[in-house]
């Protein structure tokens, strides 16, 4: 039986080891792709990143990653203000159920928000009845195209409306939990002091220092996201590359000795460009995520107040269309499913005979149930090392902050969520070359695409736990151990059990993002057993579609993809608790 | 809460249990002979059925690796030289079979000594006859171009490559990058020998190119953006991302009549023919070197270059069969709308592999 | 120290948080089946010093030594009542008991336990149910249950109203005089701190207070 000191040691060593082995998963593979490029270019990292700024190509791809990351950020914010604002004043009817449909853009997988947004922009599509042809560029975007001389403007745009769908729940998660459980009181008292006499000393005093944190956080993890945007950049903008996409061109035949060293020295330099900008941003998100959660357990611990007005008209207005836009490509996918395109007479019938097609499959495509059946068990197999490794880092890092070691806490927490800064591309890569090297009957190991995963997703179970173990008061452990309760029980009732919803959400955002992941999975499922939906939905629209049951195949496999991620995701919306301040 | 539970729950389930119901592609109980993993690209030729018959007969599984193109196939082979992940590939054509070849990624097949073998047209062999790969398919590389442009645009129908630098096509030309894409490496030797055989001396393939990019012509990673993206002329218009801005791509001189295949004799597609503007593709397959299973990699080379396998490379590849005595079906106008290339490019396979990657650095050069 | 009487000796030289000494030189000891109270302002250090006793912080300089026999027999009441949100107030109780039971033993354990802080047929309930007082009689039932020989009391009927709070401080010293269970309770209420003890005991008196103390976090 060990003493508590002991008992103590063993915990905090567990916990030094999770770390050191999350660290050794994530950097090793980074470490060895970085290393093996090195050697295949003969450049140092340093001497790459030069030859990154003295490069045209890599220096177009890196201002139009900025300009659309920057420019994505800033219209998510102005578009998601309002709805979280409306959301968060009014009473509305199944508020749950709008959360849980304003957020499903988050966890969709971005293959899915392509194929919705190709089909919103198409010639003869939703937007182009309207006069808005994004794709071809004709009539008001082609006149913006030639009077300002802008190339693609169309394209841009689509890419720009894609992220912000896709981003505008980050939004609304962040700030819409404050304002609704944001006391009036603190409202009505401010009105009546000098600084809060008219709306805008109200802002300035009032909504500002509550609701800055938490859109600040917001608009950086917007901006992360946006930057390493893969499969929207992809598809919507085929002329522009940004930094992911140009990697993604070269990652094939990368880091092989003698051979295409250029693509070498494109995969080595753009990564380290982009580890470095992220790395940054990821910091200052860091940072100012804490401050919006201390803020946010601030409003909570003081507030009783729930929103009992009904919506005005202008709420209502925002927040339908506001679901609207968030189920119209999604609708659009699964209506694609069904079409058909009669290849003699150019109609469209409407029919199962895609998903009967995909569902079958043949060897050229996985079939359906075959590449579901990988998705979940690369997911399951994500969540059962993620979410414990998640909790244990945030654990580590609430202790350290608890035994006031600032610095270090800062150092973990920046070390849990590196791979955020990291490409796709290069952590598939890393992975592949690293097992080729080292352990090649790994490759054909099946639950080797859920590595990535593991790297990838991790950091979100952090960002999640993180503020909710930062807001456990000591006393429900400290009061179980007190009562004689063995460390296991103690531990449960007084830690696990009151985290019950961060680790459902934790849960089922690890899953959401392990079957939509694309990037990695791409570079490394390419072994016909392995397919994931993801990698199937992309395959198959890369197929040439002489055929016209191809394209609906593809989407019948975005459409099964997004049931499931919808039905994964309504259960943890069920268990999400508005007041721990992850944002998520 | 419960009802709400227990209803996800059983979707859940029955979500995971729809592997268990699905159509099953791995017959283990036959695979007592072990299981063959095939290095490929997308391969259309191979139907479930045909595959399905060669795992009954033969008693070997098959697991496929697929890359996306050709080139993926070869970065493929050469990132795990030393632990090969795959028995045999199918798919390098003779663009790039000349570096696997040079770089030992492949072993002797003993399929060359077989009877089949002599079945083989000169056509298909003339590029490579060696024991290291066996051809399968082929395929005339040419430009296809979208008649209704040419039509209703006044445009004459170029003579020479030159006229596409002209005003006319301004801006509506889309070609797949050499680097990335195997139709547009075959392409890009086709005007390296086209080039060098026209009565110009002072100009050669790079100058044109500088030309064509200097024509606001649309570059692209690979061949399915070029034409379903932007070619005017095929079914990219029926498919989601469409663009359309382009009436002349590079594709085979055997589109048209797929097109015309598919959609019930109809196509306004067609192919320019001009001497040297096109390249005779040859796909191979071939055993990787260090394959653990050769005779299986025999066993399905051998089903591979079958009449009964091999003739269907039209329909299901979209390709020629490499068979003396086969040719593209009739039906729905598939043979009437491929066009016969006048005369192919002759570059032979070994210069191909020496000066690919400098006319690869022009190329890069010029388009930039 | 002698084994009958003095169950409990302090005899700190200091306590620091981080540099800071919140005090020093406090003397204390309490004797078997004694209740007493600690009176002091709000941030004295008060809460601190039943923390040390119970394991939970460590004295910078000086030793608190507790009697054998009443090592791992502590119990505590925290000052907002500790109800673990996703049990009933019967399953809240029984995280006290020590030993295993059969259902019907379970079920006659928390009604007893209930009956003794005056709120029968609370088993059930959901612990966020509660009122102020209710939660604060059903952490007394489950840390009755613990059978302890010392029990801390931080300030537990703080957070209630007046009448509330002197009925909950009677009932609380007619149940530890009944079980015989010494009590250390720290209150800044002198009326609350009369009716529960047997003893107050002035927190300048019984220690030199740090001008630094005052800050809710040691209290």
């Amino acid at each position: 039986m060990l003493n508590p000191s002991q008992h103590r040691n063993v915990i905090v060593s567990a916990q030094w080891g999770t770390i050191i082995a999350f660290c050794a998963l994530t950097i090793l593979p980074l470490g060895y792709a970085i290393f093996r490029l090195t050697d295949v270019t003969g450049m140092t990292v340093f001497s790459s990143m030069e030859k990154f700024f003295s490069d045209d190509d890599t220096l177009t791809a890196l201002e139009f990653t900025l300009l659309e990351a920057a420019i994505s950020t800033l219209f998510t914010l102005l578009i998601g203000l309002p709805i979280a604002w409306y959301l968060g004043r009014y009473k509305w009817r199944n508020i749950r159920m709008i959360r849980a449909i304003l957020s499903v853009p988050f966890v969709t997988p971005s293959i899915i928000v392509a194929m919705g947004f190709l089909m919103l922009i198409d010639p003869g599509g939703l937007l182009d009845s309207i006069g808005i042809d994004l794709r071809l560029e004709t009539g008001v975007i082609g006149d913006m195209a030639r009077v300002t001389g802008w190339e693609n403007p169309g394209h841009f745009i689509a890419l720009i409306a894609a992220h912000v769908w896709f981003n505008l729940s980050l939004v609304m998660r962040f700030i819409e939990p404050t304002l609704a459980t944001l006391d009036r009181t603190w409202e009505e008292q401010i009105r009546f002091l000098p600084a809060g006499r008219n709306k805008i000393l109200r802002i300035k005093n009032l909504w500002l220092p509550l609701l800055a944190p938490a859109a600040l956080c917001s608009a950086c993890l917007c901006f992360i996201f946006s930057f390493s945007s893969f499969a929207l950049v992809k598809w919507l903008t085929p002329n522009q590359d940004n930094l992911e996409t140009l990697m993604a061109k070269s990652g094939g035949s990368a880091g092989i000795y003698n051979y295409r060293i250029d693509t070498s020295e494109v995969v080595l330099s753009t990564s380290m460009v982009q580890l470095l900008i992220l790395s940054i941003a990821i910091i200052y998100t860091a940072r100012v995520q804490k401050k919006h959660s201390t803020i946010h357990s601030i409003v909570t611990e003081n507030s009783h107040q729930v929103a009992n007005k009904s919506p005005n008209k202008l709420a209502l207005i925002t927040v339908i269309g506001a679901i609207t836009y968030a189920v119209l490509p999604l609708i659009l996918v699964l209506i694609s499913s069904i079409r058909i395109r009669d290849a003699r007479s150019n109609d469209h019938y409407y029919s199962f005979e895609a998903w009967i097609e995909a569902w079958n499959g043949s060897y050229s495509a996985t079939a359906i149930p075959d590449a579901l059946t990988n998705s979940l068990i690369y997911c399951i197999t994500t969540l059962i090392v993620a979410l414990p490794v998640g909790y244990i880092i945030s654990s580590t890092i609430a202790r350290l902050e608890g035994e006031n070691k600032q610095n270090t806490a800062r150092f973990v927490e920046f070390l849990s969520m590196i791979p955020l800064a990291l490409s796709a591309v290069m952590i598939g890569l890393g992975i592949l070359i690293g097992v080729l090297k080292w352990a090649p009957d790994l490759f054909s190991w099946a639950i080797l695409p859920a590595v990535p995963h593991i790297i990838i997703t991790t950091p979100f179970v952090v960002r999640i736990m993180l503020p909710a173990i930062r807001s456990l008061e000591p006393q429900y452990h400290e009061q179980a151990m007190l009562l004689g309760l063995s460390p296991a029980k103690a531990w449960w009732h007084g830690r696990i059990a009151l985290l019950r919803a961060p680790i459902i959400v934790s849960a089922a955002l690890t899953m959401a993002f392990s079957l939509g992941e694309f990037g990695a999975s791409w570079i490394l499922v390419r072994s016909g057993s392995w397919d994931s939906l993801s990698v199937l939905v992309d395959q198959l629209m890369g197929r040439p579609k002489f055929d016209p049951l191809i394209q609906p195949m593809a989407m019948a496999a975005a459409a099964t993809l997004m049931f499931l991620t919808f039905i994964l995701f309504l259960i943890a919306e069920r268990f999400r608790h508005t007041d721990e301040g992850s944002g998520f | 809460m419960q009802l709400k539970s227990i209803i996800c729950s059983i979707l859940i389930m029955s979500f995971s249990l729809a592997g268990c119901i699905g159509n099953e592609t791995d017959f283990s109980d036959e695979c007592e002979n072990g299981t063959l993993d095939i290095l490929t690209y997308d391969i259309l030729a191979l139907s479930t059925e045909m595959v399905d018959k060669f795992v009954t007969e033969s008693g070997y599984c098959v697991n496929f690796i697929k890359e996306d193109d050709s080139g993926g196939i070869l970065d493929k082979m050469m990132l795990t030289k030393e632990n090969p992940v795959a028995d045999l590939m199918i798919g390098l054509d003779n663009t790039y079979l000349q570096t696997a070849l040079a770089n030992n990624l492949l072993e002797e097949t003993s399929y060359t000594s077989n009877s089949g073998y002599q079945n083989i047209t000169q056509t298909a062999l003339e590029p490579y006859s060696g024991s290291m790969a066996v051809p399968f398919d082929m395929g005339p590389v040419c430009l296809n171009y979208d008649e209704r442009f040419v039509d209703d645009e006044n445009v004459s129908t170029p003579t020479s490559l030159w006229n596409l630098t002209g005003e006319d096509w301004r801006g509506k030309l889309t070609f797949p990058s050499p680097i990335t894409s195997s139709p547009g490496r075959a392409f890009l030797v086709a005007t390296i020998d086209y080039f060098e055989s026209d009565d110009d001396p002072d100009t050669d393939a790079f100058d044109w190119w500088k030309a064509i990019r200097d024509n606001d012509a649309i570059f692209t990673s690979g061949w399915t953006e070029s034409y379903e993206t932007h070619y005017t002329g095929g079914y990219g218009e029926y498919t989601d991302g469409y663009i359309g801005d382009a009436h002349l791509t590079v594709s085979y001189c055997q589109s048209p009549g797929v097109e015309a295949f598919y959609a019930g004799n109809y196509t306004h597609s067609t192919s320019i023919t001009l001497p040297k503007t096109t390249f005779q593709q040859v796909e191979y397959t071939g055993i990787i070197n260090g394959a653990q299973d050769v005779d299986a990699a025999e066993a399905f080379i051998e089903y591979l270059l079958s009449t009964e396998v091999n003739s269907n490379m039209p329909v299901n590849n979209l390709m020629y069969s490499v068979l003396e005595g086969q040719n593209l079906p009739e039906t729905d106008g598939y043979k009437y709308h491929s066009d016969i290339p006048e005369e192919n490019s002759d570059i032979e396979i070994s210069r191909i592999n020496q000066e690919m990657t400098s006319w690869l650095e022009n190329w890069q050069s010029a388009t930039d | 120290m002698t084994e009958v009487d003095t169950i409990l000796r302090i005899d700190v030289k200091q306590k620091k948080f981080d540099s800071k000494t919140i005090f020093s030189d406090l003397k204390l000891s309490v004797n078997s089946g004694e209740i007493i109270s600690i009176f002091g302002p709000s941030g004295c250090g008060k809460t601190t010093l039943l923390r040390m006793i119970a394991g939970l912080e460590q004295t910078s300089e000086g030793d608190v030594v507790l009697s054998r026999d009443y090592q791992n027999h502590i119990g505590f009441i925290f000052q907002k009542p500790v109800l673990y949100p996703h049990l009933s107030v019967g399953k809240n109780i029984l995280l006290g008991c020590k030993s295993r039971l059969e259902k019907h033993e379970r079920l006659a354990t928390v009604a007893n336990s209930l009956e003794l802080v005056n709120l029968p047929k609370f088993a059930n309930r959901k612990v966020t149910t509660l009122s102020g007082g209710e939660a604060q009689r059903v952490v007394l039932a489950r840390a009755l249950l613990a059978e302890p020989k010392l029990l801390l009391l931080d300030e537990p009927f703080s957070s209630l109203d007046l009448d509330s709070r002197r009925e909950l401080a009677r009932d609380v010293n007619t149940i530890l005089k009944d079980k015989n269970i010494a009590a250390i309770h720290v209150s800044h209420d002198i009326e609350e701190a009369e009716i529960i003890s047997d003893r107050i005991l002035y927190w300048d008196k019984i220690c030199e207070p740090s001008n630094a103390s005052n800050n809710n976090e040691h209290d």
